[in-house]
C-alpha cells in the first residue's frame, strides 16, 4: 500500500486533533516556565511539606465527585475548606488539578458494554453517545459548584479505564466503525487483541500486513476511537476547560498502557505514565521515550512521567519468604501489599526522568511516603491493613532533597532543554503488539533498557511515525526486537533507509523474513535474583554496543555502571551521568529482588566533543576536564547512586548583566548558544528560577528590591543595575 | 542454481559446524541488499548467489526475495532446505510450505520439516501449519440457549488433581497414528511420561520446568455405579491456553479460543464416552505459546437433572 493511501487509514480513525493550547504554553502559575511537580491524592496534613520541599501542583479530588445514583455531587470537601486551600495554593504558587470521581452504580446499569460475549461484567461503554451525554451533565453539576479560581490548573478526568474495555456489540458501535472505515467489522474482532498469528487461518505468509488488514485496520480504529474512551478524556477536558475564565490543563495516564498506537488519552494537554522503578530504575529513561512517541501523534501534547512510591510487595520483598535476617518493616506490616518504593531506586529513577524533555514530574502514594500511623484510629488495624505501607522512611527525604536541589532550581532548564536528534531508536510496531502480543504497555522495551544502561540514547518509534515522516534522517540504528509481524509501508521505508543510508537494523530471530538484519540483537535474560538480574541488562547492552562499535558509536560514553544521557541546545551539551552502582540494602536486600543500595563509584564520562568549559549544574561550579583527541573526559565520582548533570561548553561562560525596568527583570549574557540556569533573589520573595536564552531572560516580577542573580552554571552572582 | 546442488550445500554446512550469525558480514548483507534494489539481473544473480550463502541469514532473505519474484521456484527448493542447519531458513521453509497449493504436498513437506527440522522453533511452525484433523462440536445442555430449564446436580465429582502423567509433545506428533496418546492402548506408565498435578501451571514442576509448546496431561480416573440425569458433563474450570480432550479413547472436544482462552471454563458432554462402574482414560492436548501453561485449575464431572 502506498503511504497516501495508509495515511488515510490512519486519518480514518482520527479523532478530533491537535491539543489547544499547547502543552508548553501550560506551566504552574508561580512560574509558567517550570516544570510541573505534583503530587496525587495527598493528605491535608502533608501538603504544607509538599510546599515546601517544591511541589507545585496537587492532583486532588476536592470537588469532582458525581453520583449518578443521587444525581448530585456529594462534596469529599466542604466548599470553605476547598476554598482555603485554593487561596493558600494561589499565594504559593500552587496549582490544583481536580480529579473527576464519578460513582454509582447506575453507570453500569445503564450503560452497560455490550459485547459478542455478554455483557461485560462492571464495564461501560464510553462508545454509546448516551453515556458521554451523562457525563456531560454530571460534569456540569461538579462545575456549578466549582470556583473560577486561578488556583486551578487543570483536570484530570480518569484514569486506568482502559483497563478492561473490549469492542461493544452494538447497532451505534456497529455503524461507528462502518462510518469511519466503510468496512463492516471484520471476523476475530471480538477481544482486546486479535488471536495470535499463528492462530488465524491465513494469515498472511511473510508476515507483512497492509494497512487495509481488516483485522489490524479494525484494531487501529477501535484503540483509537472506537472504544470511546479518547473521545471520553478530551471532551471532559474541553467542557473542563470552557468554565475557567484562564487556561486550564488536562491530565490522562497511563498514556501508553496500549498498543503502539497514536492516539491515547484524546486530546489532553499532558500525557502521564506511572513507573514502578525496578528492578531498574534507570529503565524510566526509556519509558519517557514510548510517552514521547505517543505524544507526537498529537502535535503539542505534552509528557508528564509519574515514579510510583509504593512498589509491590511480591516483586521487591514476598511476603511469604522471611529472610533470617530482615527488617523489622516486615513484621510490623504483615499483610501489606505495597511497601515504599527503596529509596535508591526513588533517586534514581528521579534522576532519569529528569533526564529527559518532560514538562513534568509526578509522585503517587502518600500513604507509603508519609507516616500516617498517628491518624490511624486503631495502631494495630492500621498495621495490619493490606493496603499501602509507609516501610522505608528514607524516601520521601530522597524526594525532597530531589526537588531541593535538583528539580526546584533547574526546572525550567529541564523542561527546555532539547533532546538530540534520534540516532538510535526501538520500533515499538503496532502490527506486533496486535498480532504476537509483544507489546510493552508502558513497561518499556527490555532490550531498549539494555541498551540504554550502555549509552546508546535508544527512543521509541511507532509505525505511524514512519508512516508520517519516514525514517528519521538523524536514525543510524534501528532496533527491532519481537517483530515477527510488521506493516508492508514500515517494512517498505526500512528496506529503502538500509538501502541507501546504510542505517543498521539489529533484530532477533522473529524478524519479518522481508528484512535484512545486519546484527542479531543479543538475547536478554534477566534472571530474578538482583545481581544477576542487573548483569544481564548491562551484558546485554554492552554486547549491543559491542556489535555496533565497528558502525555506530554513541555520542557519550562512561566507565562501568554510568549511564549517560545527552541533551543538546546548540552549542551546550547537557549531560546527565547517573551512577547506576548499586547493592543489596538494609530494606529490601534480604530478598535479593532489587539491589536497594547505592553504592559508591567514581569514573570518566566521555563527550564526543572538544568543550572549553564544564560546569556542574547541581553543584554550581566548573568541573575539571580533559580534551583528548577531540574528545572531552570528565572524571566523576559518587556517594551513592546519584546523578550529576554536566554543561559543556565551547568556552567559558561570560558575565551576566542585570536591569530592571517598571518592575520588568531582565538578565543578558553574550553566550547566545547556551541556556543558562539563573536564580533571581528578591527580598522578602522566594528564589525564581529561570533560563536565560538566546542570551536573555525577561519577565515582570512582582518586587524587585534587593535584586541579584546567581548563574546556577558557574555559581557568580551579579546584582541588579 | 537447481535444488540439488541447494541440498549438497545444505549438508556440507552441517558437517562443517556452521558458524552462524555472529560471522556473518555486515557488509556482505548491504551488498546483497543493494543488489536486490537495483533489481533486473543483478538482484537475480544475488539471489541466486544469497541461497548458498554461509551466512543463514542473507540464505533466508534470498529465498524470501525469490518468493516474492518467482513462487514456484521458491517452493520448488523449499524441500532441499528442510536440514538447513539455521533457525531463520528452517522457520522459513515451514512458513512458506503452506503457500504449496497441493494439500497432500504441502503435508508432506510440512511432515518432513516436523520429522527432520533442525530446531524446536522450525518443527513447532511446521506441527501448527498441519491442519489439526481433531473437531467436534460439543454444546453441553447447561450450554444450550435453546434449554430454558433450570438444572439441578445430580452427582458432582471433582477429577484427582494428584496422579496426572505429562508428556511433551514439540513436534506435535502425538494425536497421529495408532501409537497416538489418547489411545487406550498407550503405556501412560513408560518414561517418556512424567508425574505431575493440576490445579497448578506446570512450570510448577521440575520434570516440566519452562516449557512452552503442546503437552499431554492424562489421567485415570474410576468411577460409581451410574447416575441418572439429563446431561453429563465434564467441565474443565481452565487451562492454559488450549485443549484438545479425549476420553477412553474417543475425541470429546476442544476449547481453542487462543490465547485468551488461558483462564476461560468450559465444558463437554460426555455421556456417551464415560465408563460408570469402571475405570476411565482422560488425556487432555494442551497448547501453550507462553507463560503458565497447562490445566491450571480444576476438572469435575457433572450429573444435571
Amino acid at each position: 500500500m502506498k503511504t497516501s493511501a495508509y495515511l488515510s487509514v490512519l486519518l480514518l480513525a482520527s479523532v478530533a486533533s491537535a491539543v489547544t493550547p499547547e502543552a508548553s504554553s501550560f506551566g504552574p502559575s508561580g512560574n509558567p516556565d517550570d516544570q510541573i511537580r505534583a503530587f496525587w491524592h495527598p493528605s491535608e496534613s502533608f501538603y504544607t511539606n509538599l510546599f515546601d520541599n517544591g511541589f507545585n501542583t496537587l492532583i486532588v479530588c476536592h470537588a469532582g465527585e458525581y453520583n449518578i445514583d443521587l444525581d448530585r455531587c456529594p462534596h469529599p470537601d466542604t466548599p470553605v475548606n476547598r476554598n482555603r486551600w485554593l487561596d493558600i495554593c494561589r499565594e504559593r504558587g500552587v496549582g490544583f488539578v481536580e480529579k473527576l470521581a464519578f460513582k454509582g452504580k447506575k453507570w453500569t446499569e445503564l450503560y452497560p458494554l455490550r459485547t459478542k460475549a455478554g455483557i461485560a461484567k462492571g464495564c461501560v461503554d464510553p462508545s454509546n453517545p448516551a453515556y458521554l451525554a451523562a457525563h456531560r451533565r454530571g460534569l456540569a453539576k461538579v462545575l456549578e459548584r466549582m470556583p473560577d479560581h486561578p488556583a486551578v490548573f487543570g483536570i484530570q478526568p480518569s484514569s486506568e479505564v482502559r483497563d478492561h474495555s473490549v469492542p461493544a456489540d452494538t447497532p451505534v458501535f456497529r455503524a461507528a466503525y462502518r462510518k469511519a472505515s466503510g468496512c463492516d467489522i471484520p471476523v476475530g474482532a471480538e477481544a482486546r487483541s486479535p488471536k495470535l498469528y499463528a492462530d488465524i487461518p491465513d494469515f498472511p505468509i511473510g508476515r507483512v500486513l497492509d494497512a487495509d488488514y481488516p483485522l489490524l485496520k479494525f484494531y487501529r480504529w477501535w484503540w483509537r476511537e472506537g472504544d470511546g474512551w479518547n473521545r471520553y478524556q478530551t471532551e471532559h477536558a474541553r467542557q473542563f476547560a470552557a468554565h475557567f475564565s484562564h487556561p486550564v490543563a488536562s491530565f490522562y495516564d497511563p498514556i501508553v498502557r496500549t498498543p503502539p498506537i497514536w492516539g491515547s488519552g484524546g486530546d489532553v494537554t499532558f500525557g502521564n505514565q506511572w513507573t514502578y522503578p525496578y528492578p531498574q530504575p534507570y529503565k524510566v529513561l526509556h519509558v519517557v521515550s514510548e510517552q514521547q512517541a505517543m505524544a507526537r501523534g498529537n502535535p503539542g501534547q505534552g509528557v508528564t512521567t509519574m515514579i510510583q512510591g509504593i512498589s509491590y510487595r511480591s516483586a521487591i520483598a514476598p511476603k511469604e519468604e522471611t529472610p533470617a535476617v530482615h527488617p523489622k518493616w516486615h513484621d510490623e506490616f504483615p499483610n501489606t501489599k505495597y511497601p515504599t518504593t527503596p529509596a535508591a531506586l526513588m533517586r534514581e529513577a528521579i534522576w532519569s526522568a529528569l533526564a529527559r524533555k518532560i514538562d513534568g514530574i509526578m509522585f503517587f502514594a502518600g500513604a507509603a511516603l508519609f507516616d500516617l500511623s498517628s491518624e490511624a484510629k486503631d495502631y494495630d488495624e492500621y498495621r495490619k491493613r493490606s493496603y499501602y505501607q509507609y516501610c522505608d522512611p528514607e524516601t520521601m527525604p530522597v524526594v525532597n532533597a530531589m526537588m531541593n536541589e535538583v528539580a526546584v532550581p533547574l526546572g525550567p532548564l529541564l523542561r527546555a532543554i532539547p533532546e538530540r536528534p534520534m540516532e538510535v531508536a526501538v520500533l515499538e510496531s503496532a502490527s506486533a503488539a496486535l498480532f504476537a502480543r509483544t507489546g510493552t504497555w508502558g513497561g518499556g522495551s527490555d532490550i531498549a533498557v539494555a541498551a540504554l544502561s550502555a549509552g546508546l540514547q535508544c527512543q521509541t518509534l511507532y509505525d505511524e511515525d514512519v508512516a508520517r515522516d519516514g525514517i528519521p534522517a538523524s536514525l543510524k540504528v534501528l532496533l527491532l526486537p519481537r517483530c515477527p509481524v510488521m506493516e508492508a509501508t514500515t517494512v517498505k521505508a526500512i528496506r529503502d533507509w538500509q538501502v541507501c543510508t546504510d542505517g543498521i537494523v539489529m533484530a532477533d530471530g522473529e524478524l519479518v523474513p522481508a528484512l535484512l538484519p545486519d546484527f542479531p540483537l543479543p538475547e536478554l535474560k534477566a534472571p530474578p535474583e538482583g545481581v544477576a538480574n542487573a548483569n544481564a541488562y548491562r551484558a546485554c547492552g554492552r554486547e549491543i554496543a559491542s556489535r555496533l562499535s565497528p558502525h555506530y558509536r554513541p555520542y557519550a560514553a562512561a566507565t562501568d555502571w554510568i549511564i549517560p544521557y545527552v541533551r543538546t541546545f546548540r552549542d551546550a551539551d547537557y549531560v546527565f551521568a547517573i551512577n547506576d552502582r548499586r547493592g543489596y540494602g538494609d530494606y529490601v536486600g534480604a530478598w535479593k529482588r532489587v539491589l536497594d543500595k547505592g553504592l559508591p563509584n567514581e569514573g570518566i564520562v566521555r563527550v564526543n566533543r572538544a568543550a572549553g568549559a564544564v560546569y556542574d549544574l547541581v553543584r554550581h561550579v566548573a568541573v575539571p576536564f580533559a580534551v583528548k583527541g577531540g574528545k572531552t573526559e570528565i572524571p566523576v565520582e559518587y556517594e551513592t547512586n546519584d546523578g550529576r548533570l554536566l554543561m559543556l561548553t565551547s568556552r567559558p561562560l561570560g558575565a551576566l548583566t542585570v536591569s530592571v525596568e517598571n518592575g520588568i527583570v531582565t538578565v543578558a549574557s553574550s553566550d547566545r548558544d547556551v541556556m543558562i540556569p539563573i536564580e533571581i533573589f528578591r527580598a522578602g520573595k522566594r528564589p525564581y528560577y529561570a533560563v536565560v536564552r538566546d542570551g536573555v531572560f525577561s519577565r515582570k516580577l512582582d518586587g524587585t528590591e534587593g535584586l541579584e542573580v546567581r548563574n546556577l552554571a558557574t555559581g557568580e552572582r551579579f546584582k541588579g543595575e | 542454481m537447481k535444488s540439488c546442488s541447494v541440498a549438497t550445500f545444505v549438508a556440507l554446512l552441517v558437517l562443517s559446524s556452521f558458524a552462524g550469525d555472529a560471522a556473518a558480514s555486515v557488509c556482505a548483507r548491504r551488498d546483497f541488499r543493494k543488489a536486490v534494489a537495483a533489481g533486473g539481473a543483478v538482484a537475480e544473480k544475488a539471489v541466486s548467489d544469497g541461497l548458498v550463502s554461509t551466512d543463514p541469514a542473507i540464505r533466508r532473505a534470498a529465498l524470501w526475495e525469490l518468493y516474492t519474484t518467482d513462487k514456484s521456484r521458491a517452493l520448488g527448493l523449499l524441500q532441499s532446505l528442510v536440514k538447513d542447519p539455521s533457525l531463520e531458513v528452517g522457520t522459513l521453509v515451514a512458513e512458506l510450505a503452506r503457500a504449496i497449493p497441493d494439500r497432500d504436498a504441502r503435508e508432506a513437506l510440512l511432515r518432513d520439516v516436523v520429522a527432520h527440522g533442525t530446531t524446536p522453533q522450525t518443527r513447532k511452525i511446521a506441527a501448527a501449519a498441519i491442519p489439526f484433523p481433531f473437531s467436534r462440536d460439543n454444546v453441553p445442555l447447561s450450554k444450550n440457549p435453546t434449554y430454558d430449564h433450570d438444572f439441578t446436580k445430580a452427582f458432582v465429582m471433582d477429577l484427582p488433581t494428584d496422579g496426572w502423567r505429562f508428556r511433551a509433545d514439540v513436534g506435535s506428533v502425538g494425536h497421529l497414528g495408532d501409537a497416538a496418546f489418547f489411545r487406550n492402548g498407550c503405556d501412560w506408565t513408560s518414561d517418556e511420561w512424567k508425574g505431575i498435578s493440576i490445579g497448578r501451571h506446570w512450570e510448577n514442576f521440575k520434570e516440566v520446568g519452562n516449557y512452552d509448546g503442546i503437552g499431554w496431561c492424562v489421567v485415570e480416573f474410576d468411577l460409581p455405579a451410574k447416575v441418572e440425569g439429563l446431561s453429563c458433563e465434564l467441565c474443565f474450570d481452565a487451562v492454559d491456553e488450549e485443549a484438545w480432550v479425549w476420553l477412553n479413547g474417543e475425541y470429546v472436544g476442544q476449547h481453542a479460543e487462543g490465547v485468551d482462552g488461558w483462564n476461560k471454563p468450559f465444558r463437554f458432554d460426555v455421556g456417551k464416552e464415560l465408563k460408570w462402574g469402571g475405570r476411565n482414560r482422560l488425556a487432555v492436548r494442551v497448547n501453550d505459546t507462553f507463560a503458565g501453561g497447562g490445566i491450571w485449575k480444576g476438572v469435575r464431572l457433572e450429573v444435571l437433572k
